[in-house]
């Protein structure tokens, strides 16, 4: 069998993590081709981990956080925001197609938004693996 | 040149307006030149200023702090170093003297000029095809229309040769930090083993860290043993800063990374 992608997850603690947590109680199906690692905030997120994580043979990377304006910590995710247009471009200069490192905005609440959001970067990561 | 310069710097250290000088002396051959710090009155005669002055001098001025410094700028982004280290606290304005020489130098007219001279490489010499070839002409907005995949073997094959010597770091204004990430033991992101994806990590994310402080002086570009094209890469987050946020490095804004805007439209994140 044709080895399976691997995604890595980031995600906040305070909502995209209990979101992910609600998918689970829902007992809603979505692709376990993600592992996840909660982080305090996507504010804290290093890109050191993001490049740890592809060069040790993730697939794609997805960082999740708390929508704009509902931060735990009231602004890290606007910084996320600012690096992660940065880190984006950087790595996509280097070579890292645009589809394997993806961010989203999930809260507590969208359980069911996490299983699509899960679906369609395994859908993305599953395009490039195949084109690759 | 060179006799201005060194009546300049005499006449400072004889009036004790500094104690150390920083500046250029004659390297090994005609086409190099290497830092020198002088404190004594005879020694000016050692400074010199021509067209090979490539280094960017403002890298020593962190360790000299604490002294009264006379500096020797030879190229714009010199000059505009030094600013940025007084902008970050870390030099006092007062400790320090420029003697400009940036406006005496004249200037080679097109990039791949001024590349081929901070390496030393002359127009005949039949190098300048290979560099060509290499890409290392090469225009950020060029790079990016390259695909995916080529601009991954691209990349692969310079940081190949990548023996994290950190010679890019030690050279550059503004990685300051005493406690590079790369030297931490908790957690130990890099190691001493030879592995071409912890060089790239290496070099990405110290343009990450230099983001919006880089003043594109090519010091790590130069420095390089290997010949890693890292002004590549400078360019691109230069290029990057101007087209996010409007942010040119030097220019006393507030850094991009310490500030936001709540209604802001960047990369789309759904």
């Amino acid at each position: 069998m044709e080895k399976d992608i691997n995604i890595i997850g980031f995600l906040c603690n305070w909502c995209s993590y209990a979101g992910a947590d609600l998918t689970g109680l829902n007992r809603i199906i979505y692709p376990t081709n993600i592992k996840i690692v909660r982080i305090p905030c996507t504010g804290r997120m290093d890109p050191v981990l993001i490049m740890e994580a592809f060069h040790n043979g993730a697939d794609g990377v997805l960082v999740s956080g708390c929508h704009p304006g509902d931060c735990h910590y009231t602004e890290g995710n606007y910084y996320w925001r600012r690096r992660h247009a940065v880190l984006k471009r950087l790595l996509e200069f280097l070579g890292i197609d645009e589809r394997r490192f993806q961010a989203t905005w999930v809260s507590a609440s969208e359980g069911k938004r996490f299983a699509e959001v899960v679906k369609k970067v395994v859908d993305d990561v599953r395009s490039w693996k195949k084109n690759e | 040149m060179s006799k201005t310069l060194q009546e300049t710097a005499r006449n400072l250290l004889a009036e004790n307006k500094v104690e150390v000088i920083i500046g250029y002396a004659q390297g090994y051959d005609a086409f190099h030149t290497r830092p020198v710090f002088i404190s004594n009155v005879e020694d000016v005669s050692k400074l010199i200023i021509n067209e090979y002055c490539t280094n960017n001098l403002s890298v020593y001025l962190p360790i000299h702090k604490k002294l009264k410094v006379g500096i020797v700028t030879a190229k714009e982004q010199d000059l505009a170093s030094i600013h940025e280290l007084i902008n970050e606290h870390q030099i006092l304005e007062e400790n320090v003297i420029i003697i400009e020489a940036a406006k005496q130098i004249s200037s080679l007219s097109s990039e791949l000029g001024e590349a081929q001279r901070d390496r030393g490489i002359d127009e005949e010499d039949g190098r300048q095809e290979a560099w060509k070839k290499r890409g290392y002409d090469m225009a950020v907005e060029e790079f990016e229309k390259l695909s995916a995949k080529e601009r991954e073997t691209f990349w692969d094959k310079e940081f190949e040769r990548c023996i994290r010597c950190y010679a890019c770091r030690q050279v550059c204004p503004v990685c300051y930090c005493p406690d590079c990430f790369v030297n931490r033991t908790m957690p130990k992101y890099l190691n001493e083993a030879v592995d071409m994806n912890k060089n790239k990590l290496f070099s990405l994310v110290r343009m990450l860290h230099v983001f919006g402080r880089c003043m594109d002086c090519r010091a790590c570009n130069n420095a390089c043993p290997v010949g890693i094209p890292l002004r590549l890469l400078t360019k691109k987050i230069a290029k990057d800063a101007l087209e996010l946020f409007g942010y040119v490095s030097g220019q006393g804004q507030e850094h991009p990374f310490s500030t936001f805007e709540k209604d802001e439209l960047l990369e789309e994140i759904r």
